[in-house]
């Protein structure tokens, strides 16, 4: 007799094992045999898969939020003193006039703004407001859009204390929340009091405009003067500013800039969006280790109620797959077999995952966007074609390596001793 | 005596052996057989004389401890897992005790499971299954789960499933074990009929009954045919 094993005769002998269908046929009829506790199955695998796309949207989400709040602003460049944030101090860039101009005259370059930031307060009557203040360039400063009235150019620059007072722009939410109009008067100092009024600078100021400030917080009054003036009021002299902003034709050469400007200044640090947002994301990670964190305990749990299930299911079908590997299926098809069915599961639940996820991620970005100094616009659960992917990668991989388990084990049968165990049980 | 041109499964001498914690457990001594086409084949005798066992290593479910088997003239006891899976699902068809149907699969769809792991394109495995379910009389019935079947109806569909990819050899494991005398007898009957259309078939079974319509019976005891 030959020693090599029969050949399969025949076409329709050449292609076994080959084809996906029988898995896919045998995995979701399978499925379908416990209907019930398959439903539950996938209602919970919704909800890990939701918190998932939460903690996916929320580790991507705020920096993809912030990057798009900055890029919808419409500066490639910022320019701050060394080792600062935009407005996360009084440190301010010497000279920044001078850098200013000699940014603008780079290539790629539409404007360099010197804005200067810092906190007053707005007296009306006898009350002392905190107002944020911007000293801008008279004219096309660029951080605000004028809503009413007329911008700083219209009025005197840099006057005080005279007829009509200094022009200032005020933010709508002073306007409605205070009642001031365009032409009333204010006094503006970095005096907290009356008493103390007298040892520190104070401009009158009148009321021109009111804007959209783009870097406002939700409940922040701003208002915007003159830059001489708020240096009058800091007590500084010379050409100092908090911050340039640069407005570029061609941002694709935004790092090369921000190259030549710390090259240029050392004193300063100048960002392109991409380098801001690399910066900001250290002072993000307790929102990045928060949804690794939650994160990982929901594929955790994903994880381990697929086992549990599959496993359960292939304990109660050990007579089947012994009977399948005897008709032929090999181990390998059985393995891929108890796979598919925790892969499935995992396709199964990602509708509802997505929905579940994007309703709750909605309503915790509105709890927390409610909280004081969130900016306008930001968001920390973002919905990005990243997270979804993200969390239907993980979600299925999840699904797969879940099966494993189970797979071992139904792999694993002998096939004569199940069948026989199976009989006679 | 055997003729070896028709010959579908040749045992040579093989042993099979458990090892247990008391002790190894034989429970084939030295078997030699062979089955031929167009045979329907008894194997009787009392439980645990290793009736099963052969079954199972005749068609390449296990392995002999010792000795040889050849499947269609060629060696299969030593082939590995995959060539030995290949081998059943093209060349052995298998019933048992228990039917075992896949319980959310109707009829047809239970009997086109081993075409679809065979790559039989869909339409003619459809064809093959309504075949294969009309020669064992349930063409009517193709379209029914296992649930709503009789005991015997389901054997049959098990039998239609074995059937269905050709083989050349049946192996039916107390095939009527668990149907009533009558249902038995039919199935017995389509068992007939199937090593009658050229196939060899072995069947065990402790019905003397059943037996009795077999072309060749053998008598098993401790693990030796007597």
């Amino acid at each position: 007799m030959a020693a090599a094993p029969p050949e399969a005769a025949g076409p329709t002998r050449a292609v076994a094992g080959s084809s996906v269908q029988p898995l896919a046929f045998l995995t979701v009829r399978t499925l379908v045999r416990t209907p019930a506790r398959t439903a539950l199955v996938i209602l919970g695998l919704s909800i890990t898969g939701a918190l998932l796309l939460d903690m996916t949207m929320l580790a991507g989400g705020l920096r993809a939020s912030l990057g798009g709040v900055l890029s919808r602003l419409g500066f490639a460049v910022r320019v701050v003193p060394r080792g600062t944030l935009p407005f996360s101090g009084d440190a301010q860039i010497v000279d920044a006039d001078g850098l200013a101009a000699a940014i603008a005259t780079r290539p790629g370059v539409a404007g360099a703004i010197p804005v200067i930031g810092t906190d007053v307060y707005v007296g009306r009557g006898d009350r002392r407001i905190p107002t944020f203040a911007l000293g801008v360039p008279a004219g096309g400063s660029g951080v605000y859009t004028v809503l009413e009235g007329t911008d700083l150019s219209a009025g005197r620059a840099d006057a005080g204390g005279t007829d009509g007072g200094v022009p200032v722009i005020i933010n709508e939410h002073m306007a409605r929340l205070d009642g001031i109009g365009i032409g009333d008067r204010l006094i503006v100092s970095r005096s907290p009091g009356r008493t103390l009024e007298a040892f520190a600078a104070v401009e009158t100021c009148r009321v021109v405009g009111v804007a959209d400030f783009y870097f406002d917080l939700p409940t922040q009054r701003s208002l915007a003067v003159p830059s001489p003036v708020l240096r009058r009021l800091q007590g500084r002299s010379g050409t100092g500013a908090s911050l340039i902003l640069v407005r570029m034709t061609e941002p694709a050469r935004a790092d090369s800039l921000a190259r030549w400007i710390t090259a240029r200044d050392p004193r300063v640090d100048a960002f392109s969006i991409q380098q801001f947002l690399d910066r900001a994301g250290a002072r993000l990670t307790y929102f990045n280790q928060f949804s690794l964190i939650l994160g990982t305990i929901s594929v955790a749990v994903a994880g381990l109620l697929i086992t549990s299930i599959v496993t359960l299911s292939v304990g109660e079908r050990l007579g089947e797959i012994a009977m399948l590997r005897a008709l032929g299926f090999t181990r390998g098809r059985i393995v891929g077999l108890v796979v598919a069915e925790g892969v499935a599961l995992s396709i199964a639940s990602l509708p509802g995952a997505l929905v579940l996820g994007v309703a709750i991620g909605d309503y915790l970005d509105h709890i927390l966007r409610s909280a004081p100094a969130v900016p306008e616009g930001l968001h920390f659960f973002t919905l990005t074609a990243q997270a979804v992917v993200r969390t239907t990668a993980l979600l299925i991989v999840t699904g797969a390596i879940a099966g494993a388990y189970p797979a071992a084990v139904a792999a694993r049968l002998g096939i004569a001793a199940t069948l026989r165990r199976e009989i006679v049980s | 005596m055997t003729d070896p041109d028709l010959a579908v499964v040749r045992a040579e001498n093989i042993t099979k052996t458990y090892p247990m914690p008391v002790g190894p457990v034989h429970a084939l001594r030295g078997i030699t057989i062979t089955v031929e086409r167009g045979t329907l084949l008894a194997v009787a005798g009392p439980s645990g004389c290793g009736k099963s066992t052969l079954l199972y290593l005749l068609g390449g479910v296990d392995r002999p401890t010792a000795g040889s088997v050849f499947l269609l003239g060629a060696r299969t006891d030593r082939l590995g897992d995959a060539a030995l899976a290949r081998i059943r699902l093209h060349h052995v068809g298998l019933v048992f005790q228990r039917f075992f149907l896949l319980p959310t699969l109707t009829a047809e769809e239970n009997v086109a499971v081993p075409m679809m792991e065979a790559g039989v394109p869909p339409p003619e495995r459809r064809r093959r299954a309504r075949a294969a379910l009309e020669r064992v009389g349930l063409a009517d019935r193709a379209h029914h789960r296992p649930g709503q079947l009789s005991g015997g109806e389901m054997q049959r569909v098990a039998i239609a499933r074995a059937v269905a990819t050709q083989p050349a050899l049946l192996l039916a494991d107390e095939p009527t074990g668990e149907l009533d005398e009558t249902t038995g007898r039919q199935i017995g009957r389509l068992l007939q009929d199937l090593s009658r259309d050229g196939l060899a078939v072995v069947l065990v079974t402790h019905n003397p009954e059943l037996a009795s319509l077999a072309d060749r019976q053998v008598r098993m005891r401790d693990g030796m045919i007597v």
